[in-house]
C-alpha cells in the first residue's frame, strides 16, 4: 500500500509547513496525521517506493513569508528546532540541503528571524536524497 | 504540530516554571540547607526549587554534588557513586519535550550561561554536568561517564540522540553541580536546552 502524504492543503496541513516539489511533478504538503510518522519520514518512503527525488524545497509560514532552497541537490534537509531557556523559547522550522557530506541550514522563524548554519550532512532520516544517490549507495552495497 | 518543552526538578519533583510565570522559576544551590551558602571551593548539598531572587523555598529537589572526576554524592549520602550509576530518578533535572504527534530528537543540548547571552559564560561560578540515562536499577547506565564543566558556547553539554522510535514524549535527565569561586551570591547563571527534532 502506498504511504499517505498530502499532495494538496488539508486539514492535516498546519498554516505554516514545509512544501516539497517532486520529480514527477507533484507537490507534497507538510501534514500531521494522529498515529502516523513524521510526515518527512513518510515523504522519505513515497520518494523511495516511486523511484523519485525532491526538486525543490522550500518552508512557508503562516505570516506569508518563504523560504527557499536552492534547486536539484543531491539531498534535502527538513527539521524542527526547539529551545527553551530563563525567559523564552520557541521552535525554528529547518530546511536545507546536502552534499559531498556537508550541509546548509536555514533555520527560520515566523517572524522573520532566520540564520544559516553550515555542517556536517547529518544524513537519515533528516536527510533525504535524491533517486540518484540512492541508487548509488545501493549499488555500492552490492 | 505543538511542542512543549518543560523543566523538572528531577523525576517526578515539580515544574520549574517558566521565567516569566514569577513564581517558582529558579533552581538554586544551597549549602546544608535553604538559603545556606556554599562554601568557596566547595560544592551543593542542597537543590531547591525557588523564586528569581533566590529568596522562597519552593520545595527541595534531588541533590547531586561533584565528588570527582567521575564520581557524586547522591542526596545526604556519604559515599560518592559513579555517574554511570546514578539512576534518572535521582538527576537533579528532567527536561521534558512533549510534541501532539510522534518524533525523534537529535542535536540536543544544554548550556550554562549568564542569563544575558547564551554564548556567555556564566558569572562567578563552576557548574559541571553530566547527562544520566539509567532508568533500570539492575543494568549499569548509558549516560557520561564524567563529569563536564560547561560555559556558555564554550563548552556545551552534548545529549543524546532518541532516534530508535517516534515517540510524543522524549526525556533528558541531567545532572548539575556547583561551585562558586568567590564569597557572595551568585545570580547571572542561566541553563538553555535546545533540540532538534522531524
Amino acid at each position: 500500500m502506498s504511504v499517505v502524504v498530502s499532495k494538496n492543503v488539508n486539514e492535516f496541513v498546519p498554516k505554516s509547513r514545509w512544501i516539497a516539489s517532486l520529480s514527477n511533478g507533484e507537490t507534497i504538503y507538510e501534514d500531521y496525521r494522529d498515529g502516523q510518522d513524521p510526515a518527512w519520514e513518510r515523504l522519505a518512503r513515497y520518494v523511495d517506493e516511486e523511484d523519485l527525488s525532491i526538486t525543490n524545497l522550500r518552508v512557508q509560514f503562516e505570516s506569508g513569508r518563504i523560504v527557499t532552497i536552492p534547486a536539484g541537490q543531491e539531498g534535502y534537509i527538513q527539521k524542527k528546532k526547539a529551545w527553551l531557556t530563563s525567559g523564552a523559547g520557541g521552535v525554528m522550522l529547518c530546511i536545507g540541503y546536502a552534499s559531498k557530506g556537508k550541509c546548509l541550514i536555514h533555520e527560520a522563524s515566523n517572524d522573520g528571524d532566520s540564520i544559516s548554519i553550515i555542517g556536517v550532512d547529518p544524513g537519515e532520516p533528516w536527510t533525504i536524497y535524491s533517486k540518484k544517490v540512492r541508487d548509488a549507495a545501493q549499488h555500492n552495497a552490492y | 504540530m505543538a511542542s512543549t518543552i518543560r523543566w523538572f526538578g528531577g523525576a517526578g519533583s515539580p515544574e520549574i516554571a517558566p521565567a516569566a510565570s514569577g513564581g517558582f522559576n529558579t533552581l538554586g544551590f544551597f549549602g546544608a540547607s535553604f538559603g545556606f551558602s556554599i562554601r568557596v571551593g566547595e560544592y551543593n548539598t542542597t537543590t531547591f526549587r525557588t523564586n528569581a531572587n533566590g529568596t522562597s523555598n519552593g520545595s527541595q529537589l534531588p541533590n547531586i554534588k561533584y565528588a570527582n572526576t567521575s564520581g557524586a554524592f547522591v542526596g545526604a549520602s556519604l559515599v560518592a557513586e559513579e555517574l554511570l550509576e546514578i539512576e534518572n530518578t535521582l538527576a537533579t533535572l528532567d527536561i521534558r519535550l512533549n510534541t501532539d504527534n510522534a518524533i525523534k530528537t537529535q542535536n540536543s543540548r544544554f548550556r550554562a550561561f549568564d542569563r544575558v547571552n547564551i554564548n556567555n559564560n556564566p558569572s562567578g561560578v563552576w557548574i559541571g554536568a553530566a547527562e544520566a540515562r539509567k532508568d533500570n536499577a539492575s543494568v549499569r547506565g548509558s549516560g557520561d561517564a564524567f563529569w563536564q564543566q560547561i560555559y556558555g558556547s564554550g563548552s556545551v553539554l552534548a545529549l543524546s540522540d532518541q532516534t530508535t522510535a517516534n515517540a510524543t514524549q522524549h526525556d533528558w535527565y541531567i545532572l548539575l553541580s556547583a561551585s562558586p569561586f568567590s564569597i557572595g551570591e551568585k545570580t547571572e547563571i542561566g541553563f538553555y536546552f535546545e533540540t532538534e527534532f522531524l
